[in-house]
């Protein structure tokens, strides 16, 4: 018992060291107030949290009530002025609503959205609690119980809430990323009133557990989809001509960019030049989206 | 205080035979039963190999920056096979390897084996074996101190099932070149070379410190039969359990005209790719060498 104990111990000490010696990353990225900060990690870091600090804008959590009575905590962020603006939902990684995801809401803001970025995993974590309380290991896990369905249902009372408040213009947009990303093609694929939706490194809907796309419920979508993806995540990317291709047999508007070297979730993880470059020139056109069909 | 583990570790030496038969789930945090007791030493952080302990594991998820996902894959009978699936960073399609764990389950260890995979090109498919065998449904997790016991009781029959519904989520995914290898460790090692044995299809196996189908009644002239992809064995010097049997496979894996590539490691114990703090450095020393082996034998056989 004794030995147990002395061993772990040791372990633990060996681990706490190790960890310090966290390596720097390969390449940082300059300050660039155009687009959405970046993160070292899964997206509760340093970085997006003094980025959140030292916003102007006026921003804060909100509740919104679906009819069955769950709260979706939101993170909602508002534009300068008092003008009214389309809203774009931000929806968020497979690592639940980080600070990251907080980041990019305040950047849809400064780009002259309402921008609401909803916990989607509210209600999942222990005793009812969300994304915070569940890490970033434990929103993978949990994350799992989001159907297409529950999706849609809690982004449809997201989307109900932000088309009720005093400065939407009545337009609703999407963006999501990774999981995100998916999720706002299924959104599009499920509200017919939706007005943009973007799609960044987003998979294409699949079937539950099945590996294979399956592209027929593009043929319901009425919104217009901007897809970017980055050049060295094959899982994805492949699946973006295959879309392409239905989305022009159905005669629907599907615009996509495949950005070379960039990896996987390149927006948050700017900390090598091909995928800062990507954000840095897929950003803009995501706002240019938004401004034509939000307006 | 140095003396005091000195002396235990001696003592435990003594009993590691033992414990090597009767293999148990250990506290989180000790080592694996049968890899000789000397006192940790301490692992540098190396990205460069799979991670080798607890602590380095839960560390190489939570920093990973490529995408893993939680998929429940249905299995032919309906069931659902609970995996951890992780995708490499490039722009061309990759084979798939499957993990098979060791006696301990599904735990961060095996996880950040299939992050390692995908970091060196690979889609990795790491499967809950005891999806479902849990109370309420549940796998690994659920089952707590009685993974080991639970997966005792999983026969060839039911981990070959298992492996056919991964590779078959496998091959099917776009970004899949359509190939497929398997490597597993301790329990998982046995249970590869078996799988090996069992699938016509798979194009690559590598067998940590696992003893070979029918090696235990000298029967595997019949069972080695009809396998049919490579094998990469990787075996600790310091493991007789297993290492008495590597001999006997080596003549008839060469009888039948089959490939088996075999590197014993000096001085590691059993288990020592997940116990890289044991056996006074040399369990590290064979992670080190033994992972680079491993991945020129997938690159070559999975391209």
């Amino acid at each position: 018992m004794t030995r147990v104990l002395l061993l772990t111990t040791a372990l633990c000490l060996g681990g706490t060291v190790a960890a310090q010696q966290a390596q720097a990353p390969a390449f940082t990225p300059p300050k660039n107030p155009a687009i959405p900060t970046y993160d070292t990690g899964q997206g509760n870091g340093p970085i997006p949290q003094e980025a959140l600090k030292a916003s102007p804008r006026k921003a804060g959590w909100v509740d919104v009530k679906m009819a069955d009575g769950t709260i979706i905590k939101t993170w909602m962020v508002e534009p300068a002025g008092a003008g009214k603006a389309g809203v774009v939902i931000v929806i968020h990684e497979i690592f639940g609503l980080t600070d990251w995801v907080r980041a990019v809401a305040d950047q849809v803001a400064a780009d002259g959205f309402v921008a609401l970025a909803p916990d989607l995993l509210s209600g999942m974590g222990p005793n009812g609690t969300g994304s915070a309380e569940l890490g970033t290991q434990g929103a993978t896990q949990a994350i799992r119980n989001l159907t297409v369905d529950v999706r849609n249902a809690r982004l449809d009372a997201v989307m109900d809430y932000g088309k009720k408040l005093p400065r939407s213009n009545g337009k609703t947009g999407s963006v999501g990323f990774c999981w995100g990303g998916g999720t706002s093609l299924t959104f599009a694929i499920g509200q017919p009133a939706l007005n943009a939706a973007v799609m960044y490194y987003g998979p294409a809907p699949t079937q539950p557990g099945s590996p294979t796309p399956d592209l027929s419920g593009l043929a319901s979508i009425k919104a217009p989809i901007l897809a970017l993806y980055g050049g060295s995540d094959n899982r994805v990317t492949s699946t973006a001509q295959p879309i392409a291709d239905e989305m022009k047999k159905l005669g629907k508007p599907f615009e996509f960019h495949v950005y070379d070297g960039a990896a996987h979730g390149f927006v948050r993880a700017q900390t090598t030049a091909a995928n800062y470059k990507a954000t840095a020139e897929s950003w803009p056109i995501v706002v240019a989206f938004f401004k034509d069909t939000l307006k | 205080m140095t003396r005091t583990v000195i002396a235990l570790g001696v003592a435990a030496l003594v009993a590691a035979p033992l414990s090597a038969q009767t293999p148990q789930a250990p506290p989180s945090g000790a080592r694996q039963g049968g890899a000789p007791q000397t006192p940790p030493i301490d692992v540098p952080w190396n990205d460069a190999i799979p991670p080798g302990t607890p602590e380095h594991a839960t560390r190489a998820l939570k920093e990973s920056s490529r995408h893993g996902e939680w998929v429940d894959i249905k299995m032919a009978d309906g069931k659902l096979l609970n995996s951890w699936v992780v995708y490499p960073e490039r722009p061309d399609k990759a084979g798939v390897v499957l993990v098979i764990f060791d006696i301990n389950g599904m735990r961060d260890l095996a996880r950040a084996m299939g992050d390692q995979l995908a970091q060196d090109g690979f889609i990795a498919i790491v499967p809950d074996f005891l999806s479902g065998m849990g109370p309420n449904g549940g796998g690994s997790e659920s089952l707590g101190t009685g993974v080991g016991q639970a997966i005792r009781t999983l026969t060839d029959a039911d981990v070959n099932a298992r492996l056919n519904a991964a590779m078959d989520y496998g091959k099917k995914l776009p970004s899949s070149n359509g190939k497929t290898g398997v490597i597993g460790f301790c329990w998982g090692g046995a249970r590869s070379f078996a799988y090996a044995a069992a699938q016509p299809n798979l194009n690559a196996a590598v067998v940590y410190y696992g003893e070979a189908p029918g090696s235990a009644d000298h029967t595997m002239e019949t069972t080695l039969a009809n396998l049919k992809a490579p094998v990469l064995g990787m075996y600790a010097g310091n493991d007789a359990r297993i290492g008495a049997t590597v001999p006997e496979t080596q003549e008839v894996m060469k009888k039948l005209g089959k490939r088996y590539d075999v590197h014993t490691f000096e001085g590691a114990g059993h288990g020592f790719m997940f116990a890289q703090a044991g056996a006074a450095g040399a369990n590290l020393k064979a992670a080190e060498q033994s992972w680079p082996m491993v991945l020129s034998f997938f690159r070559t056989e999975l391209k």
